[in-house]
């Protein structure tokens, strides 16, 4: 088949997909990965795709569009010009958001939207990165956000109230994709306002693959540990985790990346045989110093393992262990007194001396003591002008999951 | 109300300054190898086209595919058959129970008492 008759046929296959509502067929013609690609992309230079399109697709006036900046896009993707292929994307989606918005009834063509925002967002990253550190930057990932955006409230104002059928399903996954690209550019003004809607319309929650669901409960649980919200952050790397396909590896493994530091600061630690599992054993010493309270151990793990956690951004979330560290080693001090429930402050700086913590002076004991209290770690009082810890006779030491 | 203070010790310890973002700090180290090539000039081709002198079509599914980041899950829609086992050992709660038998401890202990008997 000679490259004008598979853009030909290309079209008239577009054409098809409208007239039969064939999603999947739709999402697959639309997809820059697709077999039809190699094949298609060395016609368009030949020929007006607009009018080609215009001419052979009969359904609402953007199909047309769609079909030819895919077109368009693929070309140029193929020839290595990755702006003009982002640049075309950006309309192929555009107008694809357009023809969702014009038909009344349906949402069949929703799994091509995601097929085309997924690799336009590919694109708009590797744009920028090719781009980052020069002087002319395009800000390919801002474009495409924005247009998401407008995508989001496309889909979101479908009033319908059949859920299953409605538009607001694509809510999900737009939002995924702009999580996406909201913590690749380290921007989150757009994801804010996507959050809030998503919580005011928790029902289509459970008419979403469950593709899309973990994706979303991973997002979710990621926003909340940069808001420093450990419980929600919890919840939804717990819920990530319980529905994650498992075969799913990599995804598996970036669960637990963030939920394994989460859990540690609630006080729940992780088995080695998980660490195992899931290739983390980065974590392992560094839970074993945690557990006892060895903290010249425990900062010797983070900085061994700074590079690893910086890049999956919990080394931050790690550093916050420290006080639980202290929690326990305490703990043990105070178990070794014999019962007492008065023990002087001079007792707990010397188990630090002990452990090699030598430039602690008594005030900076005093003061780690007086955070536990405050943090609720520790049940009892300072008595400062005796330099003296007051402990509570039952549980001085709560049970660390209890204090939230 | 008590005063927290700041610890001396955490200030003391090295304070290295590491971008928040990972990509942040990849960014800083090509714009400033951009800005020291001083390369007798070259056929200018624009940053964002990969280079095409070998004439081979770019191949679309390397280029779009997931980087390190969360990837697409190849189906949409699965079981609990396919989920993780719920009854699996993966966290410890137990690890707090007054268990003083390990190394550390008991090295504690002992130091303990010796400084305690000195004082």
């Amino acid at each position: 088949m000679d490259a004008g008759s598979a853009v030909t046929g290309f079209l008239k296959a577009v054409n098809r997909a409208c007239a039969t509502e064939d999603g999947p067929a739709l999402a697959r013609l639309l997809s820059l990965r697709d077999g039809h690609v190699p094949h298609v992309y060395r016609g368009v230079p030949a020929v007006n795709v607009e009018a080609l399109a215009s001419s052979l697709i009969k359904a609402e006036r953007p199909v047309a569009a769609v079909a030819a900046a895919h077109l368009r896009a693929a070309s140029k993707l193929m020839t290595g010009n990755m702006e003009d292929a982002f640049n075309h994307q950006c309309t192929c989606c555009d107008k694809l958001a357009a023809y969702i918005s014009e038909v009344e009834e349906g949402n069949w063509q929703l799994k091509a939207l995601n097929i085309v925002m997924f690799e336009l967002r590919q694109l708009a990253k590797l744009v920028d990165e090719m781009l980052a550190g020069q002087d002319q930057q395009v800000e390919a990932i801002s474009k495409a956000t924005r247009l998401f955006q407008d995508c989001f409230r496309a889909v979101g104002n479908d009033r319908r109230a059949d859920i299953a059928r409605s538009k607001k399903v694509g809510m999900m996954f737009i939002a995924n994709h702009m999580f996406n690209l909201a913590f690749r550019d380290n921007n989150f003004a757009y994801v804010n306002t996507i959050i809030r809607t998503m919580n005011s319309n928790k029902r289509i929650e459970h008419y979403q693959p469950m593709c899309h669901r973990v994706t979303f409960y991973y997002y979710m649980g990621r926003k909340a540990l940069l808001d420093a919200a450990y419980g929600e952050a919890r919840t939804y790397f717990e819920k990530a985790l319980q529905h994650c396909h498992k075969d799913s590896t990599r995804n598996l493994r970036l669960i637990l990346l963030n939920l394994i530091p989460v859990n540690m600061l609630l006080g729940r630690m992780p088995t080695l045989e998980l660490l195992q599992e899931h290739d983390l054993l980065q974590f392992h010493a560094l839970t074993q110093a945690l557990k006892v309270g060895d903290l010249p151990s425990l900062d010797k793990e983070l900085e061994t393992h700074q590079e690893f956690f910086t890049k999956w951004n919990v080394f931050l979330v790690l550093q916050k262990l420290q006080l639980l560290a202290y929690r326990n080693l305490f703990k043990r001090v105070h178990a070794l007194q014999q019962g007492k429930t008065q023990i002087h402050l001079r007792v707990f700086h010397q188990a630090l001396q002990c452990i090699g913590m030598e430039d602690v002076d008594m005030d900076e004991t005093e003061c780690i003591m007086a955070n536990l209290i405050h943090h609720l770690y520790v049940r009892g009082y300072i008595s400062f002008q005796k330099k003296i810890v007051v402990f509570s006779a039952e549980l001085p030491f709560p049970p660390v999951g209890s204090r939230v | 109300m008590q005063q927290i203070l700041h610890f001396r010790h955490t200030a003391k310890r090295k304070q290295q300054r590491q971008p928040t973002n990972e990509r942040q700090a990849q960014q800083a180290s090509k714009k400033q190898n951009n800005k020291s090539l001083s390369n007798p000039p070259q056929p200018h081709t624009p940053a964002t086209h990969i280079d095409m002198s070998a004439k081979e079509p770019a191949n679309p599914v390397q280029l779009l595919e997931e980087d390190d980041e969360f990837e697409e899950f190849a189906t949409e829609e699965w079981g609990e058959s396919e989920k993780l086992p719920q009854d699996a050992h993966i966290w410890e709660d137990d690890w707090d129970d007054d268990n003083m038998e390990d190394d550390f401890s008991k090295q504690l202990k002992e130091q303990l008492a010796a400084v305690q008997q000195k004082s």
